[in-house]
């Protein structure tokens, strides 16, 4: 057991290792690798082309000069029942090159027979004779050898004028010698030139690759110092709009996005840990400064009323961010139904009953339709219960209440409106935050948690809904509903 | 010992001032920045409590503008921001001792009085002629036997011993050892110092407290 698992281990490792080794090649190496592969591909084929053709050109000037002359030959040559005769001797001993020519041709006359026979040969072959094959028996160019000498040769087979059959073969050759190291030469400058153009293509690439990744590097370098401690920290971009500046910027705009959620998840966390450390706070000194010596009985119940209301509203508080904690979460689905709302705000009335009879509110409910909404009936009555709270708190005593439903295609609205202070123009935008608060001083009696219309916000983006908030001219502020009717 | 204290919790000013008044300090409290600095700046206080966050003005602003007119009056922190951060920003804008929410009442009461010892002497002890004040235990013995103060004789007594060897006027202990409810009759003064004279005098230390006639009173050195 103990040995497979080291060896799986031990493969694994293997495998990680090469699988990184092709991953950790930078793109700088892998562009100039590739450019080089596809640029000396390219270069091979063209240079073998080259090749080619010169050679073929090369063999093709000298197999051309062989036809013509062997073709003289041909011509001088008679065949008879008794064997080949030359038509004219002297011209034969002229064209048999007596010279050696600086370019000499060799030629040799071959009568075929039973055994083959060397009829004639040029003097310039000495004691030497040319190789043939008796097997060919029409013209073919070849190359061979002289005493190790290379030559390329042509064989031309001189028929019977009656039987068809092969009377003789005219061998000519020439030195081969001069273009085979003509083509070898061009061979070692192909050869040497790709080298060199590809090792200066290969630094080459990689100095252009290098040069063109170098901003990349830079935002590399910046991107990887910035962490939550210097969020605020931006790559700096580049002056040409290419896709650095594309890359950069986009860095930065995500940068601003996690900054922006960084920020309120911090700002939310440290409210948060104000608002229940400060009641906790409270409670503990009131209860320490209690026993430290003695009371009256009246003043025990003074300061442990104040203790339990205290607890109330901390309770209160965690049970608002629970709430919030529960509905941030992806997984949560609302239980979307049809209902009536105002059955809904009757509720919600009921359990504010007790504070509007206090205060003397006027809350008057109409309806300008149908009030059969699409939405999570829990959820909404929370929303409602938080608005018409707020209403309910910030109405001064005799005030009034208002509450509308109406229809808008295939919409409900639902208008909360009181008659309170109303809420100054630069704060009317952040009412939505967590633990803002438009009134300053948190303690006085109207003051909540600072999480009210948070809730609502959350729950409204949850099911659908629209919500708005604004002054009236006449004082007072509206909460507008627009909730998706059944 | 007068105290003021920035808080706008009411929860929380309201223990403060019941706490540090059982101490026989002399507690003012304002429940804004702004109220707060102008407090601060127009009495005579001895030590500050500050809470950060503030309506109107935040308890680190009231704190470098106090500074700018006022070096010499101990201020401390009390708030609910807690991280190292804070910390250290709360003690560069000036203040001079931190306090996180929730706290120990016997804490603050310790760095109080810390704040307020006079260079060089113990903590909590207090002497001139016989007489021996425990700030800590909150008791007070003359020539080895034990007096009996009420809190407002106690923080005469303990004002006059911190000024020991200076003349203290009727204005200034007013200003320290009654809080600003208090309407500016000094004859009171004379009745408390008599009062503390009278228990004094049972352990044999009736000339501790000497008045200086149309000034106030001092406690020689000795």
């Amino acid at each position: 057991m103990l040995f497979a698992k080291d060896e799986d281990m031990e493969n694994m490792r293997r495998r990680a290792f090469f699988r990184s080794f092709g991953r950790d090649i930078s793109i700088r190496s892998r562009v100039s690798g590739l450019f080089l592969m596809v640029a000396g591909s390219l270069m091979v084929v063209a240079f073998a082309l080259i090749y080619v053709q010169v050679e073929r050109d090369v063999y093709n000037h000298i197999d051309e000069e062989l036809n013509e002359e062997a073709g003289e030959f041909v011509r001088g040559l008679q065949v008879t029942e008794n064997g080949i005769l030359f038509k004219d001797q002297a011209e034969w001993m002229e064209r048999s090159h007596v010279a050696v020519d600086f370019y000499p041709k060799f030629v040799q006359v071959v009568a075929a027979g039973r055994v083959p026979e060397i009829a004639r040969r040029s003097f310039n072959l000495f004691s030497d004779t040319l190789r043939y094959d008796p097997s060919l028996d029409n013209v073919a160019f070849y190359n061979s050898d002289i005493s190790g000498a290379s030559v390329r040769q042509v064989q031309v087979p001189v028929f019977h004028k009656e039987s068809a059959g092969t009377a003789a073969w005219v061998v000519v050759a020439v030195p081969l010698e001069e273009s085979l190291f003509v083509l070898s030469d061009l061979r070692t400058v192909l050869f040497f030139s790709l080298s060199v153009i590809l090792i200066i293509l290969f630094f080459v690439t990689r100095v252009i690759a290098g040069k063109s990744l170098a901003p990349l590097e830079k935002v590399i370098d910046t991107a990887e110092k910035i962490t939550q401690e210097n969020l605020d920290e931006r790559i700096g971009l580049p002056a040409n709009k290419d896709e650095i500046y594309r890359l950069s910027s986009t860095i930065n705009s995500l940068l601003d996005r996690l900054q922006a959620v960084y920020t309120r998840e911090k700002q939310f966390t440290a409210d948060a840990s104000h608002e229940l450390k400060t009641p906790l706070a409270s409670i503990l000194g009131t209860l320490e400064v209690l026993v430290r010596k003695p009371r009256e009985p009246g003043h025990y119940k003074a300061r442990i009323g104040f203790c339990i209301d205290e607890l109330k509203r901390m309770s209160g508080l965690i049970d608002q961010l629970l709430l919030l904690a529960r509905y941030d979460s992806d997984t949560f689905r609302p239980d979307i139904n049809v209902f009536d709302a105002k059955g809904t705000l009757a509720v919600v009335l009921g359990r504010v009953d007790e504070q509007i009879r206090e205060k003397e509110l006027d809350v008057r409910v109409r309806d300008e339709g149908s009030a059969m909404v699409r939405a999570d009936a829990s959820m909404l009555e929370i929303m409602l219960d938080n608005i018409v709270v707020n209403a309910v708190k910030y109405s001064s005593e005799g005030g009034s209440v208002s509450i509308v439903f109406g229809n808008s295609s295939d919409r409900v609205v639902c208008s909360v409106t009181d008659a309170g202070p109303g809420i100054a123009a630069e704060k009317i935008d952040r009412v939505f935050e967590r633990f803002y608060r438009v009134d300053e001083s948190r303690n006085s009696q109207t003051s909540g948690t600072g999480l009210g219309l948070a809730i609502v916000k959350k729950l409204a983006d949850i099911q659908g809904i629209a919500v708005h908030l604004s002054n009236r001219e006449e004082g007072g502020t509206t909460v507008i509903l627009d909730i998706p009717a059944a | 010992m007068r105290i003021l204290i920035v808080e706008d919790e009411p929860g929380i000013a309201g223990f403060l001032k019941e706490g540090l008044e059982e101490e026989c300090f002399a507690v003012d409290v304002a429940d804004n920045g702004r109220e707060g600095l102008a407090m601060a700046l127009s009495s005579d206080y001895d030590l500050l409590v500050v809470d950060w966050l503030l309506p109107g003005l935040s308890g680190v602003e009231l704190c470098r503008q106090f500074r700018k007119e006022n070096t010499q009056v101990p201020v401390i922190f009390l708030t609910a921001k807690d991280t190292l951060d804070d910390v250290i920003f709360g003690l560069e804008s000036g203040a001079d001792d931190y306090i996180k929410k929730p706290f120990a009442f016997e804490e603050l009461l310790a760095r109080i009085r810390v704040q307020l010892r006079t260079p060089f002497s113990e903590s909590s002890l207090l002497q001139a002629g016989g007489v021996e004040m425990n700030l800590a235990a909150h008791r007070v013995a003359c020539n080895g036997k034990e007096v009996s103060l009420t809190p407002k004789e106690f923080a005469l007594l303990e004002y006059l011993l911190h000024n020991k060897g200076s003349v203290c006027t009727r204005s200034r202990i007013i200003e320290h050892v009654w809080d600003i409810h208090f309407d500016a009759d000094t004859s009171v003064i004379d009745v408390y110092v008599n009062f503390l004279r009278k228990k004094l005098d049972v352990s044999g230390c009736a000339d501790l407290i000497e008045t200086v006639r149309g000034v106030g009173y001092v406690i020689r050195e000795g």
